[in-house]
């Protein structure tokens, strides 16, 4: 084990990659007598001060009093909170003949999974490949809601999920996006560069976020409505001429067909949407096609009820403006010929047609799962070399409200297991009383994480998980790069706590099909993704802090695009197959409700917390205590609410208990509730739920037809009637 | 020269360009540098400005203060589960 002493005999620096959030920055740790007590900015000059809080103040979640440390199996009814300590075999023995069991009764696909593959950096792709081996389909993560489906979307126009290239970018558009030192760092970062060499800012925010008060241009436009502003910014660069005529002709399809339909959505249309001032809009789009410009991705367009509509139409401009695999732009790069990504040892081949065709939620939604992604793996082999790309998890996922509706209804089959692996699935979907409904009607529910979570309170056995720095692991931002960064193990987890390839390389011995597990560790596995450059995974994480490989730009021209046409689908092919309308459209929210007369979006991060992570971490809880409500004094005036009282946003969907922040920034009627709070610190068991009853956001998250993308059928976080009303400080805390 | 031109212009420019400057990236990505690379990071530094404008908005006092905890200190913190 190479290291690099800072300190004769006693510390040692070691290089990984820190997973408090899913951005995977490369950071250094100082290790003293085998525990972690630091964690600082890389030396590298490719990642130097890619560093926030939640890496910063790590060493405290590694070392926490509540880390779980031995397999814990459920001894009262489910949800007491009731648990003992057993052994891992005693553990992995009773999981896998109760899983026999369920698939002898219901068949393999009444096992559900949920994962959150940043957290657990190990998979290596063992998840899907268990999944595979036993038959079932009903994968979701979510990533249904953040970045997979936005590639499985992108993936239908062009046959890739392109990475922008900040280094060379012209002109930077973030919609609704609002990266900061401490949130998204990396991209703050970039972003930050990018300006100080004069590159352009164009920011589309209801709020006038901090990256708004440094933009040239800024859209307040109204909440969860990209697509009709991107129907906007194609009226004016269509109209004038500002796109590339030579590219669309040669690479795209349905270019007629669209500019059709953009001409449904005069600028007057677009600013009575939107609410932008039309001399605005036109400016902005400008802008945009008048430089070599990108769009990064960003999970606010992926929680809309026009989410397909949106993330097509940021497509379509990328495409026609020339912005699409070019320096300055946007890059399709492909899988690394050198290092094999993860995703390719997931072995959705073995999957027979039959199973793939049971995916819950495929039938009415179909974007992201085996039906729709299956139509483009023949061209995916051509042009990228494999059929089954699985890029950020997001193609081939079954629909999460799906899933969690035959867990708790038996509609169309029962789901029965449920495994759900770093990842609080109970909080991070839409409608969490069905969700606990859903979980409330399992046989077996089986946690591997490193906290007591609101979801592992109600598992029939949590087992321990390792953190980042206890493992040995490869990045290539989820398959969606082709640069691959290393990250070494800097010091044993405590206690029994392992990663996840380890569980499911085990129990799938135990059902079985050990021998398509052939690797003994997560590092045998490693070894053969590298083993093209270098001899070991130790090896690689000595030579390379990334590996990058030699880059092309404009590959299309040699391969073609990887979709049914070979070309730029502006019209899809696929989605008409499927009855959807082939083009872009603007879908309009539904009647106002006078019982809800506000809006409220939420899904957005906090510098402190990283989805319903690190509320447990005291430096980080010292700064950010309680949930906040953001509201505008407006509002609030109305609302008779002031500074610091606590209330209670409802919608048809449930309640939150908030905290009131009064922002002269937010826009009037327009909420922003939190994403993912609870309270470690409160009381276990299906009554409290350590306060998630009380303080996650999942419970005014509706799930259905109305708020649900008709294409991904995934919810609608940015724009939820509701409403609000104040409570007293002893009602919050019940 | 119509701005598609211009656009088309800067990307062949860019290519370019990214053809040494990926040459410098993978150099500089290498944490065991081999005589090629180190002297490409040489180069790559020479030809760097000689102090980053962008600096300022890349540190705070969070990171810069890089709290580090002392053994005692996360032994202590992680005796509360066993006590």
């Amino acid at each position: 084990m190479a290291v690099h002493d800072v300190e004769a005999g006693k510390a040692q620096i070691r290089n990984t990659v820190c997973s408090s959030c899913d951005i995977s920055c490369t950071v250094s740790a100082k290790v003293v007598d085998g525990q972690v007590v630091k964690v600082f900015s890389s030396d590298n000059p490719l990642f130097r001060d890619n560093i926030c809080m939640k890496g910063i103040y790590a060493p405290k979640g590694f070392a926490h009093p509540d880390r779980i440390t031995h397999p814990m199996k459920r001894v009262g009814e489910r949800g007491s909170g009731k648990f003992e300590k057993v052994s891992w075999e005693e553990a992995m023995g009773d999981i896998a003949s109760r899983l026999k069991v369920i698939v002898d009764e219901h068949g393999p696909e009444a096992l559900a999974v949920s994962t959150s593959e940043w957290n657990s950096s190990t998979d290596n792709g063992s998840g899907r490949r268990f999944m595979n081996l036993l038959g079932t389909p009903n994968y979701i993560s979510g990533v249904a809601l953040c970045a997979g489906n936005t590639a499985a979307v992108n993936r239908l126009v062009y046959g890739w999920f392109p990475q922008p290239d900040y280094a060379n970018t012209e002109c930077i558009v973030l919609f609704g996006h609002n990266p900061k030192r401490h949130s998204w760092t990396p991209i703050y970062n970039n972003i930050r560069k990018a300006q100080a060499r004069g590159a352009k800012l164009i920011v589309l925010d209801p709020r006038k976020s901090e990256s708004a008060e440094r933009a040239d241009i800024w859209l307040p436009l109204k909440v969860g409505t990209d697509a009709a502003m991107t129907f906007g910014w194609l009226k004016v660069i269509i109209d004038e001429e500002l796109y590339d005529k030579t590219f669309v002709e040669k690479w795209c399809i349905g270019f007629d067909e669209l500019k059709a339909r953009v001409d449904e959505f005069p600028l007057s249309r677009v600013a009575e949407i939107t609410g932008v001032d039309e001399a605005l809009i036109a400016k902005a789009a400008r802008m945009y096609a008048e430089n070599l410009s990108i769009i990064p991705w960003t999970p606010i367009t992926d929680q809309q009820r026009n989410s397909t509509s949106a993330i097509r139409l940021h497509a379509s401009l990328r495409a026609i403006c020339g912005n699409l695999d070019v320096p300055g732009g946007e890059m399709l790069m492909g899988l690394s010929p050198d290092i094999t990504a993860a995703n390719l040892f997931e072995l959705h081949d073995v999957l027979p047609q039959e199973q793939k065709d049971k995916q819950l939620g495929a039938d009415k939604h179909p974007v992201f799962t085996y039906r729709a992604m299956q139509k483009l793996t023949e061209v995916t082999e051509k042009v990228w070399g494999h059929p089954w790309v699985n890029i950020v998890m997001g193609s081939f996922m079954a629909t999460p409200s799906a899933v969690f509706r035959a867990m708790a209804d038996g509609d169309p089959y029962k789901v029965k297991a449920f495994f759900v692996l770093s990842n609080n699935a109970l909080m991070s979907y839409a409608n969490m009383k069905l969700i606990y409904r859903a979980m409330m009607n399992q046989d077996l529910i089986v946690v591997h994480e490193q906290f007591m979570t609101p979801t592992a309170q109600l598992a029939d056995y949590v087992l321990p998980g390792d953190a980042w720095t206890e493992r040995n692991s490869l990045f290539d931002a989820f398959g969606w790069a082709s640069m691959t960064k290393s990250s070494q193990k800097a010091m044993e987890p405590p206690g029994e706590c392992r990663g996840v390839f380890d569980f499911w390389r085990d129990l799938a011995h135990r059902m079985g099909f050990g021998n398509h597990f052939p690797w003994q560790t997560t590092e045998d596995i490693l070894d053969e993704r590298v083993e093209k450059v270098s001899g070991s995974f130790q090896e690689f994480a000595e030579t390379y802090d990334v590996h990058i490989p030699k880059m092309a730009y404009k590959k299309y021209e040699k391969t073609g695009f990887a979709t049914p046409s070979g070309k730029v689908e502006l019209y899809s092919s696929i989605l008409e197959e499927f009855g959807f309308d082939p083009l872009p459209y603007w879908r309009e929210d539904p009647a106002p409700d006078p019982e809800f007369p506000h809006s409220l979006f939420t899904g957005v991060r906090e510098d402190e917390y990283f989805q319903t992570g690190h509320r447990h971490i005291p430096e980080l809880r010292n700064r950010r205590p309680e949930p906040m409500l953001f509201i505008s004094p407006k509002t609030a005036q109305e609302e008779g609410i002031v500074e610091g009282e606590w209330v209670s946003v409802q919608s048809k969907t449930g309640e939150v208990r908030l905290m009131t922040s009064v922002r002269e920034n937010m826009p009037e009627g327009l909420l922003r509730v939190p994403h993912g709070w609870w309270k470690p610190e409160e009381a276990q068991g299906k009554e409290h739920l350590s306060g998630a009853w009380a303080f996650s956001d999942a419970q005014v998250c509706p799930d259905d037809d109305d708020f649900l993308d008709l294409e991904q059928g995934i919810p609608h976080l940015k724009g939820i009637p509701c409403r609000v009303a104040k409570i007293t400080q002893m009602e919050a805390a019940e | 020269m119509s701005i598609v031109e211009r656009k088309q212009e800067k990307i062949k420019g860019l290519v370019k360009q990214q053809k040494i400057g990926m040459m410098f990236g993978r150099a500089i990505g290498k944490r065991r540098k081999n005589l090629v690379d180190r002297l490409l990071v040489v180069v790559a530094s020479r030809l760097s400005p000689p102090s980053d404008p962008a600096k300022s908005f890349m540190r705070d006092d969070i990171c810069d203060a890089e709290p580090e905890f002392s053994l005692e200190e996360l032994e202590t913190y992680r005796g509360q589960r066993d006590g």
